[in-house]
């Protein structure tokens, strides 16, 4: 062997593990002058930003302190407009222990907010309202130093907490700490790569320390879904032998509480069952599946969904058929008692909006579920979804809020082979809620309708009036799936909301005439209450701002105000976050112009646009139909329910392309 | 969710007759009883009368908790002629949640339904110069509304009513005694209604009639801005004196420094840049500053604050220097007339060279050598050590104000694309929309945002390579642009359609304007685009047009430079900050026909080769 090879060799594993070293440094280096970089940029960063939590046991229910503390620096101008005050949420403010808030000048010197400013009793009685109080002298280049401790009063069940650390600036070091007595025991699991804890445990203390460093700053946008991407943390407090929560428990505390009708007023009770022979009427010997539908309808179409009223809340069923109104409590309670009564099978559905995070089926987690509604069978063993109308939405059946479309849920039903009992069906008069002993649970994916059913479509048939250079049309717009759900309610919203209303009238004007298809008048309007609930619109008009005659043989046309698509707005440079989407959705525009003589049309040949990437589609296409007539098709898709974000570049892609078409212009030559 | 805001918008119009919402009160009368004590303190016993409804209502009662006392609700309803006391039941008080901390409550009274009620209650107030003006507008319908203010003989009643033109009926007289004299005033007054218009720019109710007043001690009589300039001058006495830490800064700032502008701009600057703008308004709080070292020492306070602390600042190093109340442009009332209602703001004048400059060190844009753009053309009042006085604000000239779009563009017909350069420069204040967005979206984020709003100017085009100076405090850009689809092609003629010239009025999206949209300022825009062709083209005779008006004109040009050469022109003039109603019809017929000529292609007739 050539000792020189060897020398060599050894040589160039030296020089190999230099280089990586180097380069391993090179690239540290990097990340941290790429961090550092960014709290030089931002308006202000955190220094530090410490959460400590100390659980102590009072009684049958915990007390928890928690300690806030934290230092920002502040970089500029803005940082001193936007962060140099002090914000407290209504229940800290009265609820502090103790506070200390400081300004650490530049030049060494400290400013010390007087806290008994800030809160100013006029009488014992007053409790303070939230809190945004300004922290003196703060200036460029200071430090805002912000210290204090409050304590709540918790049932034992609701020991837990989900804990993110990151927030809208960037901070060097974030940390977050458990403390509590060892008869307790903390139950904790980490998602998305949430750091592990250092772990102090002993006869006298139980402690676990979370901490990170470097945690870059993040902007929440509407489509943001922190949950879904970023680390976080969910625990939970408990005796040392207390069980894992299971469905039964999730059925029992959340559904039956939701759900039990009552049985506590004996009149209004039995007008339950006259009223449900009443709609029922000639079709009581028509199957279950029939009478429900009959009974649903009847409250669908005629009765009121009301705010929930404190002094109604133990009514039973029957007080408010009587009154023709639900509220979104009473109605869970009705359509569970009709359920039952019919001997329909059913199950509770507990589903989360998209945008808070994933279920954790494997651990079953407090406050998890934001939407808790029913599921049932049909006659072919199918099943739909029935979830309770809201105040400003009444559902129909298998319609669901878009904001759980394509969801992780989870399906319980209780194990019970025997008959219910009165007691197990209703809460009487005492109070008492029914509680199952097993329950069979099965995780599913809720239905979420694609871009081909979740379309807004619009045609227009249009004919242009040379003699009175006016452009009349007859337009049908059908909105459907998620849109049509979300159009629902927010119509009804606006008509329930009269400040939200005035000030949508005042956009509107403000922003003037965005539309060139302008109706004067609707024909008419439809819903239909089958999936996927298409909402029709007929009407007339006139279509202004587009078309302009210039002389008695030419006429230009202007694509601009003629497409109105609902787009995902695309304002920045580049997202840090994916994109949640709740659906993928079409809107799609078919514009028919007729003239009363023969055409050509100038600019037709470089005039379509026909796009389509990973994450969307957009076609533009302008085409002569017939010697007088053109046809201008505008069709935009959404493909997908997350745009990541290393793509957003393709959905800005996709958007330019509309804007594209927007500054078309095509001259119409007309022909004697 | 998604931007369906258009479409959702588009729909609601059409469909919000369906929508019913609950009405105003109807009130057959309000009467204010004011009597002026001799301790200058003051009492309104004021009594509202309600027309039968049959909804139940709540009625508000807004106060200073610091500087005004109510008591005596009583509430009645009406049998016949007589008046029956009703119980009151449990009074809901609450804050009032501004955006700014102050000391307002409301105690909000329940009117019974189907019944004619009467609502009686008292207002104390220790402090006379808060009974600064009797407003004739209500956004309820009032049938009737009464005033009576009584005034002791130690005392002088002066007043100016604004806008009385707008109200139906008003009668006013006065009957004066050995002990006192007394004033009475009846109106309908003018019904206005709630203007959520105003959270995008557009003020409707700026002109509501209203009595602006000042009772002053008989001493007084016929000299009410001495008085108002010596209650003020002496409040703001109390709040100035700079202490050892204040005058060490200021020294150290303008340490070396001789030259008075040097001097001005530096403190300014400290001021602006280093004093966070916080809003107190607790009581008297809300018109007389804290005290100068309160101010240095927390780096915060509003624009009374800020502005006595400049003042002072500049008076310790030698510069004579006021303080002004002063109305801005979305204030009711000029402040031509001295009484508190008549203010909203406050800034600092400074004189060097025997020269007024105007300092508002709230305004992070302005800089010294310009006018206050929220002030223009208004009137302030300068507290001094003499009587005080009203000064008139220069508004700036259109001409000032020029913004100059230089453009030159090549066509490309196979492609049907226009390619080329812009540059784009704005002088005086005309760039004060952008340089706020400059101050605020630092960096990348401005590239960004002005990529955008240049691409709207440009009717969407796709702009690139952009470039940003801000030399001398003033914005100017450079860059490319590519224009697609406007140029078309026949056997005989060449089509361009002029509609990427850049807008009128560039902070405006609205084709036509509405009445009371605040255009900011007055400016003129100049804009010339040079367009090479790429084939060549008959000699056509210029195609002008004109528009002229009170106040705004537009001339636009086009022209044959060359067989392969146009150039397009406009020059725009608008001298206007509002848009109301002597103004209107002739900006909107001038943006409508700006639209019209931008909509219809320039037809240029190819030369035969």
């Amino acid at each position: 062997m050539n000792p020189l090879y060897l020398k060599r060799k050894k040589f160039s594993v030296i020089l190999l593990c230099i280089a990586t070293l180097f380069f391993s440094f090179i690239e540290l280096q990097e990340s941290q002058d790429t961090f550092y970089t960014e709290c030089k940029n931002a308006d202000a960063y955190f220094l530090h930003a410490y959460t400590d939590v100390t659980y102590e046991k009072n009684w049958s229910r915990y007390k928890k302190y928690t300690s806030i503390d934290y230092k920002l620096a502040i970089n500029n101008t803005n940082g001193v407009e936007n962060y140099a005050f002090l914000n407290l949420n209504k229940y800290v403010s009265n609820h502090l222990k103790k506070i200390e808030i400081k300004t650490l000048k530049a030049d060494g010197t400290v400013v010390k907010l007087d806290s008994s400013v800030v809160f100013k009793r006029k009488n014992k009685k007053k409790i303070f309202d939230a809190i945004k109080h300004p922290i003196p002298a703060v200036e460029p280049g200071d430090t805002i130093a912000v210290s204090y401790v409050y304590y709540e009063y918790l049932k034992k069940s609701n020991a837990l907490s989900y804990v993110s650390l990151y927030d809208n600036l960037p901070c060097v070091n974030s940390q977050y700490s458990i403390k509590t007595d060892p008869s307790s025991t903390v139950r904790y699991k980490s998602y998305n790569g949430f750091p592990k804890p250092e772990v102090v445990s002993n006869d006298s203390v139980v402690y676990l320390q979370f901490s990170v460093d470097k945690l870059k700053g993040y902007q929440e946008n509407q489509y943001s879904c922190f949950p879904c991407e970023l680390p976080y943390l969910y625990y939970t407090l408990g005796d040392k032998n207390s069980k894992l929560r299971e469905w039964k428990d999730v059925y029992n505390e959340e559904f039956n509480s939701l759900t039990q009708p009552l049985y506590i007023d004996y009149d209004k009770a039995t007008y339950y069952k006259r009223w449900k022979r009443r709609i029922i009427g000639k079709a009581k010997d028509s199957s279950k599946y029939y009478k429900f539908n009959l009974l649903y309808n009847e409250v669908l179409n005629n009765f009121k969904i009301t705010a929930l009223v404190p002094n109604e809340f133990i009514k039973s069923n029957g007080y408010f058929l009587k009154e023709k109104k639900f509220d979104p409590i009473s109605i869970r309670r009705f359509y569970r008692q009709i359920l039952e009564d019919l001997d329909i099978n059913y199950w509770a559905v507990f589903a989360k909006s998209k945008r808070s995070g994933s279920i954790d089926q494997n651990y079953i987690r407090r406050n998890e579920f934001d939407h808790v509604f029913f599921a049932f069978e049909n006659k072919k063993g199918g099943l739909h979804f029935l979830y309770p109308h809201s105040e400003a939405l009444k559902y129909n059946i298998d319609e669901i809020p878009t904001a759980i479309y394509n969801t992780k849920a989870i399906l319980v039903k209780p194990k019970s082979s025997t008959k219910k009992t009165k007691k197990e069906k209703f809460i009487t008069r005492d109070f008492k809620l029914a509680k199952v002993d097993a329950v069979s649970a099965a995780e599913i994916v809720l239905p979420g309708m694609n871009s081909t059913y979740n379309t807004v479509s619009q045609v227009v048939f249009s004919k242009v009036d040379k003699k009175n250079k006016k452009v009349s049309f007859k337009s049908r717009l059908k909105v459907s799936g998620g849109l049509s759900t979300e159009l629902r309610d927010f119509f009804n919203t606006m008509s329930m909301n009269k400040e939200a209303s005035n000030y949508y009238n005042a956009l509107s004007e403000y922003e003037g005439d965005v539309s060139a298809i302008q109706i004067d008048s609707v024909i008419n309007t439809r819903l239909n209450s089958k999936k996927p609930f298409s909402f029709t619109m007929n009407a007339t008009g006139e279509v202004k701002n587009a078309i302009t005659f210039i002389n008695d043989s030419l006429v230009s046309l202007s694509v601009d105000k003629l497409l109105n698509h609902t787009q995902i707005e695309t304002p920045l440079e580049q997202s840090e976050l994916n994109y949640y989407l709740d659906y993928n959705y079409s809107d799609n525009l078919l514009m028919n112009i007729a003239f009363d003589s023969k055409i050509d049309i100038l600019g037709i040949e470089n005039g379509n646009i026909e796009f389509k990437n990973d994450y969307g589609e957009y076609l533009f296409k302008i085409q002569k139909t017939k010697k007088n007539e053109f046809k201008l098709i505008s069709s935009y898709k959404i493909k997908k329910n997350i745009i990541l974000k290393e793509n957003y570049s393709d959905l800005k892609l996709l958007n330019s392309k509309i804007k594209e078409a927007k500054s078309k212009r095509f001259i119409i030559k007309l022909k004697s | 969710m998604k931007n369906y805001k258009t479409f959702i918008l588009t729909l609601l119009i059409i469909l919000s007759s369906h929508l019913g919402f609950a009405q105003d009160y109807l009130i057959r009368s309000k009467t204010e009883s004011i009597e002026v004590k001799k301790d200058s303190s003051f009492v309104k016993e004021i009594t509202i009368e309600f027309k039968k409804s049959n909804t139940l209502r709540v009625y508000p009662i807004l106060f200073d908790t610091e500087l005004e006392k109510v008591s005596n609700i009583k509430l009645y309803k009406k049998r016949k002629t007589r008046l029956k006391e009703l119980d009151l039941g449990k009074i809901k008080e609450e804050d009032v949640e501004l955006e700014y901390i102050a000391s307002k409550r409301v105690k909000i009274i329940k009117i019974p339904k189907d019944e004619e009620i009467h609502l009686k209650y008292s207002v104390n107030c220790n402090e006379l110069m808060y009974l600064s003006s009797l407003s004739f507008f209500s956004y309820d319908k009032i049938d009737t509304l009464k005033y009576e203010i009584k005034i002791p003989k130690q005392f002088d009643l002066s007043y100016k009513i604004i806008y009385k033109d707008s109200l139906n009926y008003f009668a006013i007289d006065s009957i004066k005694t050995d002990a006192k004299s007394t004033w009475n005033i009846k109106t309908v007054p003018q019904k206005i209604k709630h203007n959520p218009l105003q959270f995008f720019g557009i003020y409707k109710n700026l002109k509501v009639p209203l009595m602006k007043t000042l009772v002053a001690p008989i001493q007084y009589r016929d000299k009410p801005l001495e008085y108002m300039n010596n209650w003020y001058y002496e409040n703001l006495a109390f709040k100035r004196g700079l202490n050892y830490a204040s005058k060490f800064k200021i020294d150290e700032l303008t340490s070396g420094i001789t030259d008075e502008n040097k001097i001005l701009d530096i403190l300014y600057n400290y001021v602006k840049n280093n004093f966070k703008y916080v809003a107190i308004e607790i009581g008297m709080g809300a018109f007389i500053p804290s005290h100068v070292n309160e101010v240095f020492s927390t780096k915060q306070g509003d624009c009374k604050d800020l502005s006595n602390f400049l003042s002072e600042a500049l008076t310790y190093k030698g510069i004579k220097s006021d303080v002004a109340l002063a109305a801005t442009f979305d204030h009711t009332s000029n402040c031509d007339f001295p009484s508190l209602s008549s203010a909203n703001h406050v800034i600092c004048i400074a004189y060097i060279n025997n020269k007024e400059i105007l300092l508002d060190p709230t305004d992070p844009i302005h800089n010294q050598e310009t006018p206050v753009q929220s002030l223009q053309g208004r009137t302030i009042l300068i507290v001094n050590s003499d009587k005080g006085k009203f000064f008139e604000v220069e508004p700036f000239s259109p001409q000032q104000n020029k913004i100059m779009y230089q453009m030159s563009l090549n066509v490309d017909s196979k492609k049907m694309l226009l390619t080329g350069s812009f540059d784009i420069k704005y002088s005086g204040i005309s760039d004060n929309y952008l340089q706020r967005a400059y101050t605020y979206k630092p960096g990348k984020k401005f590239d960004v945002y002005a990529k955008s709003y240049f691409e709207e100017i440009f009717g969407n085009q796709s702009i690139s390579n952009l470039a940003t100076s801000n030399m001398h405090k003033k914005l100017s850009f450079k860059g490319d642009i590519a224009i697609s689809g406007k140029t078309f092609n026949d056997g005989i003629n060449k089509y361009l359609f002029p509609d990427f010239l850049p807008k009128l009025i560039e902070t405006e999206n609205r084709e036509s304007l509405l009445d009371g949209t605040y255009i900011k300022y007055p400016f003129q825009k100049n804009v010339c685009v040079n367009i090479k062709l790429d084939e060549q083209i008959e000699k056509f005779e210029p195609k002008e047009y004109s528009y002229n008006g009170d106040g705004i004109s537009l001339q636009i040009k086009v022209s044959f430079i060359s067989d392969v050469k146009v150039k397009l022109e406009y020059d725009f003039i608008f001298d206007h900050i509002f848009i109301n109603r002597n103004n209107i019809d002739i900006t909107n017929d001038i943006l409508k026909s700006f639209k019209k000529i931008i909509n219809e292609p320039i037809i240029l007739k190819k030369k035969k080769v």
